[in-house]
């Protein structure tokens, strides 16, 4: 080897022996890993804070339940849409449900792609926040439908009414984008599990657990044929997942972009949703990850290197969102377009301009604290930015939805909007939903990969 | 014939490597490997052929694809036209969004299925579950198997490689 190239060996050397000692837990032996991970699913009693969140979760996920039975039962017009605003809570509820969806999934197979080796902790809750998200996404356009019973219509099958979808309407690819992606994130993360299912079934001192456990590992043996198999389809899966999930939320962006409406009808639409996604998602993932962390005590599995690496993420995805913003008021103004910069007016100074200003705020303005270095790596700080991006997102959701269709081009049809007690119901259930089944998933399944962490490892020797 | 097995058990992931290695060399054709996570090298020691899993992904997703486009086109063109805003009955930019995802899930599913078939999963039952080693392999053990009764290694492979100095365990299943 010539003098240059050992340097530049040695230099990849010393970068790789770097971010192993930042995000990996070296010197940890793979039975310690297992233990860190598995003993607190089966071992360890959950305390008060745990069954309290349950009983809370338990509670909402009954409200969430309730007040769909009263949607069915009544109709839409318990909510507050009317023929101006046709969209309101539900698909705004929808659009944020399915971006933090689409975040497990992307963080997941692109950290991969790109040999991100602080992937490793955080992939696994990450893929099941994913899972979650997405299910509570695809209830609300059903339930907005008016008559969820027939939902089965956007099917396409040959039926006595000689009927078909509209294969041109956003509905249908809607609906094909959220049944794919829901099935093939099932899959992903189901198969990244099933080693680490396998050692929880080996691990398990009760015996009706090791059976559980032991049907959906499927009889793994950890045969280097396994691997092997596993290692093509796992990859092939993650260079599949991020062209789908960008395809999944570029749909949803096309939901409005298809349509002719002020402020919707944006050839930007697609990207920034993506974008949009990508942002709310990893502030639900730090959320998500400090929870896990300290509940679970994986202290030196997720270290605050990882939640620096995450808030750099949030900060460039914030600048993105502000560019996006600058981008829509730019055209806005450029496009010389009555109905287009009416909207930008309203937006900044109409009825709903308090909510939008706190949108820039949460989404623009308080990321920006990520520049310091101590705030990245203080979790009251990162929670508490986290959660003003969530609510910042959601902002946006629901104002692009009723700022747009307040003021349409027609004037005789300008209507406000403002939800019900139904809406606000919904949206608490949902979210109690979550958390219950985030809370169930913990105790269930190793919130972080095993068998993937001691892979790692071993490539950086430590 | 029952399965028997040769279970030997090493303490590292290069152990497994290198006793691996050598009982390809002495002829063993019915080797297998058991480690608790991917371990580069231990295909191309083992002499694996390569995974038929991505052809499979392939062929089903560009199928799953193709199929669901015709169907749009059909459905749009011949079976249930609709005129909707003098739009073309041939959309077909417009069926791009079913076609693609339909396609990335064919691929998904085809990829499945063929990832399970390839590794005879589900298996409930192994003759290897029987070793103490087995609990081990998703924990932090390593374990090298072979059918002692290979015809086609060398007459005194199996002595050989007992003494291989990486072997920390051996047991004898079935």
């Amino acid at each position: 080897m010539t003098a240059t190239a050992t340097e530049f060996h040695d230099r990849r050397a010393d970068e790789a022996r770097e971010t192993a000692r930042r995000y990996l837990p070296t010197g940890m032996r793979p039975d310690r890993i297992t233990a860190a991970v598995a003993d607190p699913v089966l071992e360890r009693r959950f305390g008060r804070l745990w069954w309290t969140a349950f009983l809370v979760s338990s509670t909402l996920t009954l409200v969430m339940i309730a007040s769909l039975i009263w949607l069915v039962r009544e109709g839409v017009g318990i909510w507050g849409i009317n023929t101006t605003n046709v969209w309101g809570f539900a698909i705004a509820n929808y659009v944020w449900w399915i971006g933090i969806g689409n975040a497990g999934t992307l963080i997941s197979s692109m950290l991969l792609l790109t040999r991100q080796r602080w992937r490793t902790s955080i992939s696994r809750f990450a893929e099941a926040m994913t899972l979650f998200a997405a299910a509570i996404a695809g209830l609300f356009p059903i339930f907005h439908l008016g008559r969820p019973w027939l939902f089965y219509w956007l099917v396409p099958y040959p039926d006595t009414m000689d009927l078909m979808p509209q294969w041109r309407s956003p509905l249908v690819w809607d609906f094909f984008a959220i049944a794919s992606y829901l099935i093939f994130s099932l899959l992903f993360w189901y198969t990244g599990a099933l080693p680490d299912l396998a050692t929880m079934r080996d691990r398990a001192r009760n015996g009706i657990a090791r059976r559980i456990y032991g049907a959906f590992a499927l009889g793994w043996r950890g045969s280097a044929r396994h691997w092997h198999h596993y290692e093509a389809f796992y990859r092939a899966m993650a260079a599949l997942g991020v062209p789908l999930v960008v395809s999944v939320h570029s749909v949803v962006g096309m939901d409005f972009a298809a349509g002719l409406m002020p402020g919707w009808n944006e050839s930007i639409f697609p990207p920034y949703f993506v974008v949009g996604a990508m942002f709310s998602g990893f502030a639900m993932v730090v959320v998500l990850a400090a929870l896990i962390r300290r509940g679970l005590g994986l202290h030196r599995l997720i270290s605050l290197d990882h939640f620096d690496a995450m808030a750099r993420i949030l900060l460039f995805a914030s600048l993105v969102m502000s560019l996006s913003y600058a981008t829509e008021w730019f055209f806005a103004w450029y496009s010389g377009d009555h109905a287009e910069r009416l909207l930008v007016r309203f937006e900044f100074a109409g009825l709903y301009a308090p909510l939008y200003w706190t949108m820039i705020l949460c989404n623009c303005i308080v990321p920006l604290a990520f520049v310091l270095r101590a705030a990245r790596r203080s979790l009251p700080v990162l929670i508490g930015v986290a959660v003003l991006i969530n609510v910042g997102m959601w902002l946006e959701r629901i104002l692009i939805i009723t700022e747009t269709l307040s003021r349409g081009h027609l004037p005789s049809q300008w209507r406000t909007y403002a939800p019900t007690i139904w809406d606000w119901l919904l949206l608490l259930g949902t979210l109690g939903f979550f958390a219950w089944m985030f809370l169930i998933f913990v105790r269930l399944v190793p919130s972080v990969s095993m068998h993937e962490m001691k892979a790692r490892l071993r490539e950086v020797g430590a | 014939m029952s399965a028997a097995l040769l279970v030997a058990r090493v303490g590292s992931a290069d152990d497994l490597l290198a006793l691996a290695r050598a009982a390809r060399e002495l002829g063993f054709a019915t080797l297998d490997a058991h480690a608790p996570h991917t371990v580069e090298g231990l295909g191309e020691a083992l002499a694996l052929p390569p995974s038929p899993v991505r052809s499979l992904m392939l062929v089903g997703g560009l199928g799953a694809a193709a199929a669901i486009f015709a169907y749009q086109y059909w459905t749009s063109v011949h079976g249930y036209p609709i005129n909707s805003g003098g739009r073309p009955l041939n959309s077909w930019p417009a069926f791009l969004f079913a076609t693609f995802e339909t396609g990335v899930l064919g691929a998904a599913l085809a990829g499945f299925t063929g990832f399970l078939w390839s590794c005879g999963l589900p298996r409930p039952s192994h003759p290897f579950f029987e070793a103490a080693a087995a609990r081990a392999v998703t924990d932090d053990g390593y374990a090298l198997t072979l059918d002692p009764r290979d015809p086609r290694a060398r007459i005194d492979a199996l002595d050989i490689l007992r003494t291989r100095p990486e072997i920390l365990s051996v047991e004898v299943i079935g």
